[in-house]
């Protein structure tokens, strides 16, 4: 049987289709425990929210307490945090344990059926034998980036999620707290309505901006380097599993293998230093954002120290879901690098298939 | 003297001391070794290589076999009664030196300098790391 196919060649589109042609069908045969699980997790999510909007809240009740300098308010905020702030603890830890259990039901569901198809007939041998370019180290494969392309989905699009409903929520805490604001610039006045919410925008657009601009290439490079290190593996392997050729093609092979790895490996270095310089800045500079475009309504009496550092609060919250792409760079990176190579094992145990249908004889 | 051993990277100065590495062999009637010491590229090379679907590893192979074909050819030019190529990874003196050890080299020829002018004025030349090491007699053409 020969398998003349390299895989390594195969379409993004067609990788992504293949991978969830097996990835889906844990959704498909346990539809109840799945959707039981996925409203379980979404539960979780809108109650964090709700959490996180009444700790705003009481940060602005705290902060005009102390203000005023009120012993008794204080005394009374201080004995409301306690529970909000065991909800938000309790509500974490029942989000990892949502997250996890999803992630290791999904992650078993896809390795069985993975093992299954490459122990069955024993094609795991033919697989070794006749070496498909693009489905090398297939042990790793079902280890690790089974792994990885199971738990990254479950943790982003909840990720995602939270994001977009915080955004939404806290938008209305910024135009409630921010309420208008009079500008004037060359005798002309202008007043903008809402004028956090217009001020975090611009602020995140030009963060994501920064972002994308410094690290565009990001995602390809760690692909690359994460498909050159998995390369480097199988060089590594051929060694092992071929013992009786240790000649200096191969050792040729995992030397240059390795150089692949460590150019790669350079180049992500100088992505990270890169994107560094935004996401540090960022760091540093968006509470300060926040702060500082309320400054001129708190100076003024329109706002109270409390709304101020509400406002502040509610104004990072916002910034950090809209960051929501740029923090997940290089999880959704990882992803795809995963995903590709689960999908180019699993056409190469399709094609194992098909080969043995056309000639039972031979397997 | 059996055994020639000459490094190029495809510079101008390796260029010359493939050259002088030939006529050492044409009339020593040795076998001249040439090898190159793959992967250099840069940054943006790899960027550009990210973007699209392209294998590092053939890259640097293929740029390899470049340097390599252009230096036969310029041998077997000059007379070089055979010759045979080779190509190493990693840190050039040190897979220079490596070569030269595993091939029982009886002679290493290499440029005064090569690509790496920046690097070579900052650290040191290859050509300066291999004398300092190097496993046999050096020739350094200048």
């Amino acid at each position: 049987m020969r398998l003349l196919h390299n895989l390594a060649l195969v379409g993004d589109h067609q990788l992504f289709a293949r991978f969830w042609r097996s990835a889906s069908l844990f959704w498909r045969t346990r539809k109840a425990w799945v959707v039981g699980l996925i409203v379980f997790l979404i539960a979780v999510v809108l109650m964090q929210l709700l959490v996180q909007v009444l700790l705003n809240i009481w940060n602005r009740d705290f902060f005009d307490a102390l203000e005023r300098k009120d012993a008794h308010a204080l005394w009374i905020q201080a004995k409301l945090f306690l529970p909000l702030a065991a909800s938000s603890i309790v509500l974490a830890a029942t989000s990892v344990w949502g997250r996890m259990t999803a992630q290791r039901n999904w992650r078993e569901a896809l390795t069985r059926h993975v093992l299954e198809k490459w122990l069955e007939n024993d094609r795991f041998r033919r697989l070794n034998h006749h070496m498909v370019k693009g489905s090398e180290n297939p042990e790793y494969r079902i280890v690790v980036d089974i792994r990885v392309s199971t738990d990254a989905p479950i943790d982003l699009s909840l990720a995602f999620f939270s994001s977009i409903i915080t955004s939404i929520t806290f938008f209305g805490v910024l135009w409630s707290i921010g309420g208008s604001i009079t500008v004037t610039a060359l005798g002309v006045s202008m007043t903008i309505p809402g004028y956090l919410v217009f001020g975090v925008i611009i602020y995140s657009g030009l963060v994501s901006g920064s972002m994308l601009l410094f690290g565009h290439h990001l995602t390809g490079v760690i692909e690359r380097m994460n498909q050159s290190e998995a390369e480097f593996r199988a060089a590594a392997d051929a060694f092992q599993n071929d013992a009786k050729s240790n000649d200096g093609d191969k050792r040729h092979n995992l030397q240059l293998k390795l150089h692949s790895v460590l150019l790669w490996w350079r180049e992500f270095l100088w992505q990270l230093v890169r994107t560094t310089f935004v996401s540090h800045g960022n760091t540093l500079f968006a509470p300060v954002v926040g702060w500082f475009l309320c400054v001129p309504k708190y100076l003024t009496g329109a706002m109270t120290l409390g709304e101020l550092t509400q406002a502040a609060a509610a104004f990072v919250v916002v910034q950090a879901s809209f960051n929501w792409v740029v923090d997940n760079y290089q999880r959704v990176a990882d992803w795809r690098a995963s995903v590709h190579r689960v999908a180019t094992l699993l056409l190469a145990l399709d094609e194992c298939e098909a080969a043995e249908q056309r000639s039972p004889a031979k397997v | 003297m059996k055994r020639i051993l000459v490094a190029s990277d495809g510079s101008p100065d390796a260029e010359r001391a493939v050259d002088a590495a030939a006529r050492l062999a044409k009339d020593g009637r040795c076998e001249l070794v040439i090898l190159t010491v793959g992967g250099s590229i840069t940054g943006a090379e790899l960027r550009a290589l990210a973007g699209k679907s392209g294998d590092l590893s053939k890259t640097l192979e293929t740029a390899a076999r470049t340097v390599l074909a252009k230096a036969r050819k310029r041998a077997l030019r000059i007379g070089a009664p055979s010759v045979r190529e080779m190509t190493a990874w990693g840190e050039a003196a040190e897979a220079i030196n490596d070569a030269a050890r595993r091939e029982k080299a009886d002679i290493l020829v290499v440029g005064r300098r090569g690509r790496g002018r920046l690097s070579g004025l900052l650290l040191g030349s290859v050509s300066q790391k291999v004398t300092a090491l190097a496993p046999c007699p050096v020739m350094v053409v200048p």
